[in-house]
């Protein structure tokens, strides 16, 4: 690892993250699997980033759908209070 | 023909009596528009994420359909009416599906999310 306060126009690189779907295809996005879902949400239930996640764009999109498909079938939540 | 799964929360605390009829009518209704139920799993009863008519509990159904697409705003219209269904979605699968994909099988274990996948990745 560089020093990064030596040089401050020299940006640090990141692992660039792969989506998980991608890289397992048999991994499914479905509301019926909360325990996958829940992932790809926050401790308060709110949907992560894909800059966050690396997710890709195509699959971030079927698991917006399914995340809100599971909060409606109750089976995680839309919010979590104090 | 399409193929539909349908998810709904029923009241947990229905007698069994009640859940008799309720899924009885529901299967007439979808057999007067037209489809079909091809499998119907309970997947028993769950806590809920969140209380639904202050209840904490609800009892989950899995359904697979074939039917006409005319049949979905019958069906939802019946689900919204009866007092007992507290949640239900309705997801059309897509056109490769086939009969067989969701036709009960023998051994598996229906309706539990699996915990541990049994597939193991080679290396």
């Amino acid at each position: 690892m560089q020093n990064r306060q030596s040089n401050p126009r020299q940006r640090t690189y990141y692992k660039r993250k792969a989506c998980r779907f991608c890289e397992d295809k048999k991994l499914p996005i479905d509301y019926k699997s909360p325990h996958i879902l829940k992932d790809f949400i926050t401790e308060r239930g709110k949907i992560l980033p894909r800059r966050i996640t690396g997710t890709c764009s195509g699959h971030q999109k079927k698991l917006t759908l399914e995340i809100k498909r599971a909060r409606i079938m109750a089976l995680i939540p839309f919010t979590v209070h104090d | 023909m399409n193929f539909y799964e349908m998810m709904f929360i029923q009241n947990p605390d229905l007698g069994e009596e009640d859940q008799e009829k309720l899924l009885t009518r529901l299967k007439n209704t979808i057999g007067k528009n037209g489809g079909g139920i091809i499998r119907i799993d309970d997947m028993g009863i769950r806590g809920l994420a969140y209380k639904i008519q202050k209840k904490p509990r609800g009892h989950y159904f899995l359904t697979y359909l074939e039917g006409p697409g005319s049949m979905i705003p019958e069906i939802e219209r019946f689900l919204r009416i009866d007092e007992n269904i507290l949640r239900f979605v309705i997801v059309k699968l897509d056109r490769h599906t086939s009969r067989q994909d969701l036709e009960p099988k023998a051994e598996e274990k229906t309706g539990s999310v699996p915990e541990n996948q049994q597939e193991e990745v080679a290396e």
